[in-house]
């Protein structure tokens, strides 16, 4: 971990709701120090007993904004706080991508909202001048979150599981195609479960390393409680700050029951 | 804020966290106030590291958690290697919490704990999550018998942490107090049931937070009418009120658990309200706050 978690009351500064399902939040930065790709903050929400993890989705030394879909009670009085509002929250959480060891031929998938960090992630990547690919599918147009990306990653890839944008099919039928025609050095994940399960067999096919950003349910948020492990191939693992980012060989993917 | 004097330990906060939410110790650095505490609290070591149960371990409920995690911890050993000389260095007493599923498995992890520089060991008789067995403490006489044995291995400071789910907890603690040990830790989580409805399974683990509250405080209250020894209060304590409220109700420290992982400064806002209170009542020496409001029958 490169960084030591706080706690903070930050400021909302804007605040975007998309399509009624999504809300781009971003509050003024008061952590000491700087936040990584693929990191998260806990955020405490009065509508539910426990915090909730969100990946960072942008940051820079005013601001850091997160991107979530509004699924239940949590995410939902958390969108309807506004400009101005408080929130409390702990960070910055976790690993990050191991981006900084790779120059070229990089893929990052993203499945749904699971951009998120990904959005992070391509701002990092583009900074250092890495050459990336970008691979974006949703369920349909509706859902596609593409355009929340920083300007000037090429290619981006879109599919679509009713083809209504970009390529019909799962994002991970494409990842296939693609493997089998260009060169890729490493492969950064996240989104649902079985896209990242899926995407790992892939990698593990192809022979190339892959890392998953992974999600489960969290209490402490802190590496304390233990309460967030999954199965790893070194024994339980911490999800909060073992990871979230984990090599996809490493997972013992059959022992997490989250279908 | 007055040094509250427990067994030898001096301490600069009568908050301490609860085993389990403190990690090995000195992991919440950055995000605890240490000065704001009285103690270090380790999560529960066993004598050999210990797996845990299965995901998931963690379980919301309207107004507080249930969990399963099982003692999932590295091992008394290890701890003593690694964390014990990174936590002595923060400069707080320190109270190693140990458990096993048996009473041979606690007493081999005292015997190796007490040969070590800490200040106080907890022997956890409650824990719900381990498998196949009534807890200790559900039984005086089992109690009785493991801190009678314990007492005979160790002097240190011992705190007997105790179940709630008893009938007569009066009865436990006096157990406890009549073998020896120096101050009990009530309570532990509460057993209790959740059920997974994605794959239709019953769920059982141990319940904590703000609701149980008014059930553990009750339990505090009745436990010091019953015992001479100082009571660690735990369970639910959620606000700086009931904070305060845990210790007029007879707790002579108050433990943290949940509501720390929730909001971090709790330790700092609880000693502003006891610092009111004491103002307001004019209260000199900690004694006189300590189960002021516990009602006798």
């Amino acid at each position: 971990m490169g960084n030591e978690i706080e706690h903070k009351i930050v400021r909302i500064k804007e605040k975007k709701i998309y399509k009624e399902k999504f809300c781009f939040l971003t509050t003024e930065n008061r952590f000491l120090s700087n936040p990584l790709p693929g990191q998260f903050i806990h955020i405490r929400i009065e509508s539910v007993f426990l915090r909730r993890p969100f990946s960072i989705a942008e940051f820079s030394s005013k601001t850091m904004s997160i991107f979530f879909q509004l699924k239940g009670k949590g995410t939902s009085s958390l969108s309807q706080k506004n400009r101005g509002e408080n929130i409390d929250v702990i960070g910055p959480v976790g690993n990050s991508f191991p981006y900084e060891r790779f120059k070229e031929n990089i893929l990052v998938v993203a499945g749904g909202i699971g951009i998120a960090p990904m959005i992070f992630l391509s701002s990092e990547l583009l900074k250092t001048k890495k050459k990336f690919s970008f691979f974006h599918g949703a369920q349909n147009k509706n859902s596609l979150l593409n355009f929340f990306l920083p300007e000037g990653i090429s290619p981006v890839i879109i599919s679509t599981d009713d083809g209504s944008k970009g390529k019909k099919g799962k994002i991970t039928d494409i990842l296939e195609d693609y493997l089998k025609k260009e060169k890729v050095d490493v492969i950064f994940a996240s989104g649902p479960y079985f896209m990242l399960k899926k995407t790992a067999e892939i990698s593990t096919r192809f022979n190339i390393p892959c890392y998953v950003s992974m999600e489960n349910r969290m209490f402490c948020g802190t590496g304390v409680c233990q309460g967030c492990v999954i199965e790893t191939k070194d024994g339980f693992q911490k999800v909060c700050t073992d990871g979230p980012v984990f090599d996809a060989e490493q997972i013992r993917w059959k022992d997490i029951p989250y279908a | 804020m007055h040094k509250i004097k427990l067994g030898k330990m001096e301490l600069d906060s009568p908050v301490i966290p609860a085993s389990g939410v403190f990690g090995y110790g000195d992991e919440l650095k950055g995000l605890i106030d240490y000065k704001k505490i009285g103690a270090i609290v380790t999560k529960t070591l066993t004598i050999k590291e210990r797996k845990g149960n299965p995901q998931p371990r963690i379980w919301e409920l309207e107004n507080g958690l249930l969990n399963t995690i099982g003692l999932q911890n590295i091992g008394v050993e290890r701890f003593c290697e690694e964390k014990l000389p990174v936590i002595k260095k923060l400069k707080k007493p320190v109270i190693v919490s140990i458990g096993g599923e048996t009473d041979d498995e606690i007493l081999l992890c005292l015997e190796y704990i007490s040969k070590k520089d800490i200040e106080a060991i907890e022997l956890n008789l409650s824990c719900p999550n381990i498998a196949g067995r009534n807890l200790i403490s559900e039984n005086p006489e089992a109690t009785y018998n493991i801190i009678k044995q314990a007492r005979k291995i160790t002097r240190s400071f011992l705190i007997a942490k105790l179940s709630p789910n008893v009938t007569d907890v009066g009865e436990t603690g006096s157990a406890a107090e009549e073998a020896g040990t120096d101050a009990l830790c009530a309570f532990n989580t509460f057993k209790g049931l959740t059920f997974d409805w994605k794959n239709h399974k019953v769920i059982l683990g141990g319940v904590s937070g703000d609701a149980i509250f008014p059930l553990s405080c009750r339990l505090v209250h009745q436990l010091y009418q019953n015992v001479s020894i100082p009571i660690i209060g735990i369970g639910g304590i959620h606000s700086p009120e009931t904070g305060l409220l845990m210790i007029l109700c007879g707790a002579t420290i108050i433990g943290i658990g949940t509501s720390l992982m929730i909001n971090p400064d709790l330790p700092g806002e609880i000693l502003n309200e006891i610092k009111k209170y004491k103002k307001e009542k004019n209260i000199k020496k900690w004694d006189e706050i300590v189960g002021r409001k516990a009602r006798f029958f």
